[in-house]
């Protein structure tokens, strides 16, 4: 499959302006995305998330190694007009109305403007903004902010999209919406490259996803991978058998849940070995549910134990807030069975 | 495409900013004042309106130009809209000719109103249509176009108070350049008279572009005079320009 965004071997070193000392280091950091993939780019905060992102649209120069955007370099202006970019807090300009703004974007692409002018109706369409259209974007809510700065992403029909935590801001309404775009512009055959700080959103709509800690990144898998792996137990759901007995049986441990039994196996427990012990003891084997760990329990076990350097990242990335960290990563959350 | 399309957002957002309305109200303001001021001057009633006339434009215009040109390029970083235009395929070097272009169609406005303005109270005044002081007025935009090219360089370089007080500097030291020669030979310190020196030889003349007082007092400004003047303003427009453009072109965006 052709590859439509490649890092290879990318660095970037920050040094203080006065004294040279060096303030932060991203890299080396290598990964490739598929054309057509959306793909996830995950880290906690200062991991260099912006960073590489700012360095693929050319913002910032790298200290070493190239990237590339369907071949060519990323910050070439053949690349840029396949790419479109949504930065991280979008900064539009003030002055100008929703269309105003899409017709400048559609001016720098070098489009013309009847082009312009249908890619501005319908991108104030999709993003629900049409009653918007003629109001300045000073007046603008956080969340229209964020849809007026995916449509001027989309505005050249790009190839790739890039977006830096597209999802932060947006009420659930918001967030849903946005992950049914991506999953169209999927559709449309676009590669979504994009990072966030929302895990389950990540875990919806990716396909693959980057682990980035302390500059360098700790893992590229497919999202399906990293759950399969991560399945930390089964649970098997009883009628028929008394607690009492079920704990006779030694499978693990053994709970009422509404009326039924509810065994969560041991670690070594097999589960047809279990399964034949409650059926010849009289049990009636309701449901075996193999219990996974959420992406989010998954991104916290990997870079746990990578401890942040002293001082830490001095680089403003402000893009992960784990909610995890936050202490959002409840049992309901680590035991999710959406992904059975 | 791109050029013009920068250039007309960098003119709405200075048209649509109240800060140039305001200068622009005032502007005119001051141009009508002549109008009842001159009649006050016994005998110089022509002279002071051609005097305040000129003036103001000149003042009023090199004042938006250092508002809006000092700020044009450190805002949109510090703003970081930067990262908008940036990402699309836009070199920076046409960034830096658009927002100069954008920067001088607001300046020309301007200098187009207050010139109107200015014709229609001396004309009024004199009771003659004067088109000596037309080529006083595209002097002292030739040298807004200088001064606007200057205060985009000083954009790239530092914040607007501090990009503002340099341009004054050299706007003042540009005007005073013969002064600058005069005080080199005066004085035997070897800094002082390399920073005159410096000053003399370096910065632009900006007296080369002040023809007031010869058009007012009907001193006649040949062609061949004007087209210097111009290719001189134009040549330093040039050198400040590439110099913002190589100094943009290293800039990184954290």
């Amino acid at each position: 499959m052709e590859t439509a965004l490649h890092f290879d071997q990318v660095s970037k070193t920050f040094r203080s302006s006065i004294a040279g000392r060096r303030l932060y280091t991203l890299g080396p950091v290598s990964f490739e995305v598929s054309r057509g993939e959306i793909f996830g780019y995950l880290g906690p905060n200062g991991a260099g998330k912006t960073t590489s992102i700012k360095l693929a649209m050319g913002l910032l120069r790298p200290s070493g190694g190239r990237i590339t955007c369907f071949g060519q370099p990323s910050a070439s202006l053949e690349a840029r007009g396949r790419m479109g970019f949504l930065p991280e807090h979008p900064y539009f300009y003030q002055h100008l109305t929703a269309v105003e703004l899409l017709e400048l974007c559609g001016d720098m692409h070098g489009m013309d403007r009847r082009r312009v002018r249908f890619k501005t109706d319908e991108l104030l369409r999709v993003t629900g903004l049409l009653e918007a259209r003629a109001t300045r974007i000073s007046k603008f809510s956080k969340g229209m902010l964020q849809r007026i700065g995916l449509a001027q992403a989309l505005i050249n029909d790009p190839d790739i999209v890039i977006l830096d935590e597209p999802l932060s801001g947006l009420d659930p309404v918001g967030r849903r919406e946005l992950r049914d775009l991506i999953r169209h512009l999927k559709a449309e055959g676009k590669t979504i490259f994009f990072s966030s700080h929302i895990l389950q959103d990540v875990e919806m709509i990716c396909d693959r996803v980057a682990i980035l800690s302390n500059g360098h990144i700790l893992e590229v898998a497919r999202v399906a991978d990293m759950l399969s792996e991560s399945v930390s137990s089964v649970e098997i759901v009883i009628e028929g058998l008394p607690n009492a007995r079920l704990r006779n049986l030694g499978l693990g441990n053994v709970e009422t849940r509404a009326n039924l039994e509810v065994v969560t196996l041991a670690p070594r427990m097999g589960v047809n070995e279990a399964v034949t012990r409650i059926v010849a003891s009289g049990g009636r084997v309701v449901a075996v549910t193999p219990l996974r760990q959420t992406l989010e329990d998954y991104f916290m076990n990997r870079i746990a134990g990578m401890a942040r350097p002293k001082g830490g990242h001095q680089v403003p990335d402000e893009g992960l807030q784990m909610q995890a960290a936050k202490g959002a990563s409840s049992e309901d959350h680590r035991f999710s069975k959406e992904h059975i | 495409m791109r050029i013009i399309g920068l250039a007309r957002n960098t003119f709405r957002e200075g048209v649509r900013d109240r800060l140039f309305l305001m200068i622009g109200i005032f502007a005119i303001a001051i141009l009508a004042a002549s109008f009842i001021i001159g009649p006050l001057s016994l005998g110089e009633q022509q002279r002071i309106t051609q005097d305040l006339g000129l003036a103001s434009i000149s003042v009023l215009t090199f004042l938006i130009a250092i508002l809006i040109g000092t700020g044009i390029i450190y805002k949109e970083i510090e703003r970081k809209t930067i990262y908008t235009v940036l990402s699309k395929p836009v070199s920076r070097c046409k960034f830096i000719i658009g927002k100069f272009l954008g920067l001088n169609a607001i300046v020309a406005v301007l200098v187009v109103g207050m010139a109107a303005v200015f014709m229609i109270v001396n004309t009024v005044v004199t009771r003659s249509f004067q088109a000596g002081l037309l080529t006083a007025i595209f002097l002292i935009w030739m040298e807004l176009v200088l001064l606007t090219a200057l205060s985009v360089f000083m954009s790239t370089l530092c914040s607007p108070i501090l990009g503002a007080i340099f341009t004054m500097l050299l706007y003042v030291a540009g005007h005073t350049s013969a002064d600058l020669k005069e005080l080199a030979a005066r004085f035997g310190s070897v800094s002082v008279k390399a920073v005159a020196h410096f000053g003399y030889y370096v910065l632009p003349n900006l007296e080369y572009l002040n023809v007031k007082s010869k058009v007012i007092h009907g001193v006649p400004v040949d062609g061949t005079y004007v087209a210097f003047a111009c290719s001189y303003a134009l040549l330093y427009t040039v050198v400040f320009l590439t110099l913002a453009i190589l100094v943009f072109q290293r800039r990184e965006f954290r």
